[in-house]
């Protein structure tokens, strides 16, 4: 009975010590897996980190060395749009230049009512109650003949009383004035070709755009 | 009660202890094995290949090219458009700035 009972207390120890072991080793195993698993995952990461940081490295080496490429065609861009834009101006200032030439060499009535505003324009910006209207041979007689007209809507809108004669010398100029004081110190040149000028620098995109024409 | 017989518990511990001895090892080479494996991956994954990833941002560049001239082309028919449509309108108002019936003079003093 004796014998029975200490092999009994053998095995449940034996049991025991191999029971404890084998839960040792599964967990040293476990362990190692769980961790082999993190490296993996973190491997990956990294690997996409380090990825992304060549790819990135790579694609601004190329961008520096396109950007003058795309510089230039850019300024090629850019440069053939003001050239159309500049060709379509142009064109629209041709066209009205012709349209106001017949105006000016008919003397129609347009003609005589913008001879009579550029004068008065002019004069508002002239402090000066003797005025002298230089023009071309052409428009002499007619402004000699608008002058009390012109005297009479410089007193209008300026209140001002002004004398106003039309010079003995003229100036080349396809129309329009150059007003100036009696000195000729102050003038102010509102020929056609001012206003072209006038146009050109910008107050013909002003116009256009009043048209709802995007320029 | 009787004495146990120690020598069969020391056999115990003994092969108690191999089989410990014999994990460790195991897990060593799991994460000796991991390791390689992830050297394996940073080397692999990472790799670019740059002729292309040139080819295809030299064909993004291209077609942003691309599309840019075909907006440049687009203001540009616009304008066309735009002006040829209100051509004579355009026109008249030109000349009344010219002879200085329209808009406000800008003549120069």
């Amino acid at each position: 009975m004796q014998v029975r009972d200490e092999a009994e207390v053998l095995k449940v120890l034996v049991e025991e010590i191999r029971r404890a072991a084998e839960s040792e080793a599964s967990r040293i195993v476990e362990e190692a897996m769980r961790k082999a698993g993190g490296i993996i995952e973190e491997a990956k990461r990294e690997a996409e980190s380090l990825r992304a940081r060549r790819l990135e490295e790579v694609r601004r080496r190329i961008r520096a060395e396109a950007s003058k490429r795309i510089a230039a065609a850019k300024m090629r861009l850019r440069s053939e749009y003001l050239s159309a834009r500049e060709e379509v101006m142009r064109s629209l200032l041709d066209a009205a230049i012709e349209r106001a030439l017949r105006h000016m060499s008919e003397g129609s009535d347009l003609y005589r009512r913008g001879l009579v505003n550029l004068v008065v324009e002019a004069a508002a910006s002239i402090d000066s109650t003797r005025l002298v209207i230089l023009c071309n041979e052409r428009d002499k007689p007619l402004l000699a003949e608008l002058a009390p007209e012109i005297a009479a809507e410089i007193k209008a809108r300026t209140g001002r009383d002004a004398s106003v004669r039309v010079a003995d010398e003229t100036i080349r100029c396809m129309g329009g004035v150059i007003v100036c004081d009696e000195d000729g110190k102050v003038y102010y040149n509102n020929t056609v070709e001012a206003r072209i000028e006038s146009l050109r620098r910008g107050a013909l995109t002003e116009l256009l755009r009043s048209l709802s024409v995007d320029v | 009660m009787g004495e146990i017989d120690l020598s069969v518990l020391i056999e115990e511990e003994r092969r108690a202890e191999e089989l410990v001895k014999r994990a460790e090892a195991r897990a060593s080479e799991i994460l000796r094995r991991a390791r390689e494996r992830a050297k394996a991956i940073v080397a692999e994954l990472s790799k670019v290949d740059e002729e292309e990833v040139r080819r295809s941002e030299l064909e993004r560049l291209e077609r942003l090219l691309r599309e840019l001239e075909a907006r440049y082309r687009e203001r540009i028919e616009a304008l066309k458009s735009q002006v040829a449509g209100r051509w004579d309108e355009a026109v008249n108002l030109i000349v009344a700035y010219l002879l200085g019936v329209g808009h406000a003079g800008e003549g120069r003093g």
